[in-house]
């Protein structure tokens, strides 16, 4: 498999939600990441918000988010972001953030007060969070989860052996596998990214070890650099390739896969909740 | 109405420090488009971007080439819109 085109056909969906997000001055990792699939989610309505900010403190080697020092907190992202929820109209809503290790709880109160906002005022709202690792605090994993999510996601990214080239130095594949563990009985989401070098067998086992800490839905994506600053891709995985790592995650005990090139931690997020809800 | 055909500005509003190039050109001078029709091929390091027509009309100029360094808002046409 070779790089993928999409097709820029920006219609009203796009500019009304380019139009709520620019209004606000709110960010989203749609953009911040250069997200392919940014056509087709906002083309539906829909967008991933990234709070805290647009600069991370981290210098993870296959991400195009701005890294350096970030700006203090805006405290009256809450209301921004529960206001856009409303505008948009959304019933089901995305947050994630930059890493926020300057802050003592890397960014968990913020979290919750946004979680919170949304929820006072979009009482039905289904909220998903994808968030950092907060250094393996695991009270900080808690307090996000008791403000009221519905999924929690974080993502582990890549293999055990690759994770010190391809993450940031204070990342690790424990901590991750730790943050997932101890998030609890919601509903957890993880993603891993392929192309990065890893070998299959060591795929199997990152599969097994987040199912191991009770992950539930699962997505597999293929890496694609973002600019020439980031690590290359090693490899294009077919989709016979993708297919065959779903069968495998779901004999072992995923209950919703996502595995395709394009797919992305928030990509068809509620259709994957719903499935969730029912088998559970 | 001539108006000239832009590589969007705005596919990731907030990040405008993208580039890549031309990689095909799919109309020539003449050439009648409809709503949808694809005008070119822009690589970037993450993705292939497809351009399309937003508007029926005729191909007055083309501006690009195979291999021209492209970023957003780079005119790649000039339309005559129907």
């Amino acid at each position: 498999m070779r790089k993928t085109s999409i097709i820029i056909n920006e219609n009203e969906n796009f500019k009304k939600i380019a139009n709520i997000v620019s209004k606000k001055g709110i960010a989203t990792v749609c953009e911040e990441a250069l997200c392919p699939n940014i056509i087709e989610c906002w083309g539906s309505g829909t967008a991933t918000f990234m709070i805290m900010g647009n600069i991370c403190t981290r210098g993870c080697r296959f991400c195009y988010v701005i890294k350096g020092k970030p700006a203090p907190l805006d405290e009256d992202e809450p209301r921004k972001i529960a206001e856009a929820v409303k505008e948009m109209n959304l019933d089901y809503v995305v947050i994630t953030s930059v890493d926020r290790d300057d802050l003592p709880d890397g960014g968990a109160n913020h979290f919750v007060k946004v979680i919170r906002a949304i929820k006072e005022m979009n009482p039905n709202i289904i909220v998903e969070v994808l968030t950092p690792d907060f250094r393996g605090d695991i009270e900080a994993v808690k307090k996000v989860v008791n403000a009221g999510v519905d999924v929690f996601a974080h993502n582990i990214e890549t293999v055990r052996r690759l994770t010190p080239m391809v993450r940031d130095r204070r990342a690790g594949y424990d901590q991750s596998l730790k943050v997932l563990k101890y998030a609890g009985n919601v509903i957890k989401k993880s993603s891993i990214l392929l192309g990065f070098g890893e070998t299959w067998d060591e795929i199997i086992e990152t599969i097994h070890d987040l199912r191991e800490v009770g992950v539930d839905i699962l997505v597999l994506s293929q890496y694609m650099r973002p600019s020439h600053k980031q690590l290359e891709v090693k490899k294009y995985y077919t989709l016979d390739e993708f297919k065959k790592l779903e069968n495998i995650a779901y004999s072992m005990g995923f209950l919703y896969v996502v595995s395709l090139p394009l797919a992305r931690t928030s990509y068809k997020a509620k259709e994957a909740y719903l499935e969730v809800i029912k088998k559970r | 109405m001539q108006i000239e055909v832009k590589i969007p500005e705005d596919i990731w509003p907030r990040r405008r420090d993208w580039g890549g190039e031309i990689v095909s050109v799919y109309v020539k001078e003449g050439d009648s488009v409809n709503v949808g029709d694809l005008i070119a091929e822009v690589e970037i390091e993450k993705v292939i971007l497809k351009i399309v027509s937003q508007f029926k009309g005729k191909i007055v100029k083309i501006l690009v080439k195979e291999g021209d360094k492209v970023g957003p808002g780079s005119v790649i046409a000039v339309m005559e819109v129907l």
